[in-house]
């Protein structure tokens, strides 16, 4: 059983923008809500608001150096929301070997 | 850390060796899915707004059947006490100029299973489950996730 409520992970992960938030973050650590604006087709207000929903389901991390923050993904929770996915496929291939049994 | 398209949405896909209506039977009664779904399923119907429970491994869930297309689909959602809500869909389809069938086996039938948490239903883009999903996503998925 997964230790923490995937739900929170579920959320962050269900847009399209963040995803492409977390790619870039894992590619390239530390970089700024300015420098992901960037690179992608949304203003930085909207990446902020995507950084702070990172944030809450713990997938990213701030940090304030200078007059910059900087972001890095933390990406701890994804495990929980990975053990979901993992026991739910396996719960399928279990189901369906049963019905394929059946017929 | 991986990162694909498919995330939070399990789908899984196989080809049963029986005609779509033996196949049907097995998904559109409480009786059919007991035989396979769960170590016990108490369902008084499979049509919309039907609810009961499911047990496996010593898990309940409740179960609530959101959509039924007859002889092609049923969606239903559940969740156990502590679990994630989702959603799952079964939809089925004739295997079409099936080379592999055994002539004296008869028809095969296609069964794809999508399980996805509600919660990423609500926030997905109709584009992003599409991906996900593909042609297994019902109008009920669509509508949710409008």
């Amino acid at each position: 059983m997964p230790q923490t409520d995937p739900g929170p992970v579920f959320a962050a992960l269900a847009d399209p923008t963040r995803r492409q938030v977390i790619e870039l973050l894992s590619r390239h650590p530390g970089m700024t809500a300015s420098s992901l604006a960037g690179e992608l087709p949304v203003s930085r207000q909207a990446i902020a608001k995507h950084l702070a929903q990172l944030r809450d389901a713990g997938l990213a991390s701030a940090e304030v150096s200078g007059r910059e923050t900087r972001y890095r993904l933390t990406p701890e929770p994804m495990a929980g929301a990975m053990a979901w996915m993992a026991e739910a496929g396996a719960q399928w291939d279990a189901r369906l070997e049963r019905l394929r049994r059946q017929l | 850390m991986e990162l694909h398209e498919e995330i939070g949405a399990v789908r899984r896909e196989t080809v049963l060796d029986a005609p779509r209506d033996e196949v049907w039977a097995r998904i559109a009664s409480p009786e059919g899915l007991a035989s396979w779904l769960a170590d016990e399923v108490a369902l008084d119907d499979v049509a919309p707004g039907a609810s009961g429970t499911v047990v496996e491994d010593g898990v309940e869930r409740r179960v609530e059947i959101e959509e039924v297309e007859d002889g092609r689909r049923v969606a239903l959602s559940w969740c156990a006490d502590d679990g994630e809500p989702s959603l799952v869909e079964l939809t089925l389809d004739d295997v079409e100029d099936d080379a592999d069938a055994d002539a004296a086996a008869g028809p095969r039938t296609r069964m794809v299973v999508v399980e996805l948490p509600l919660v990423t239903l609500r926030v997905a883009s109709l584009a992003t489950l599409r991906a996900a999903s593909s042609a297994a996503r019902g109008p009920r998925m669509a509508a949710l996730a409008a």
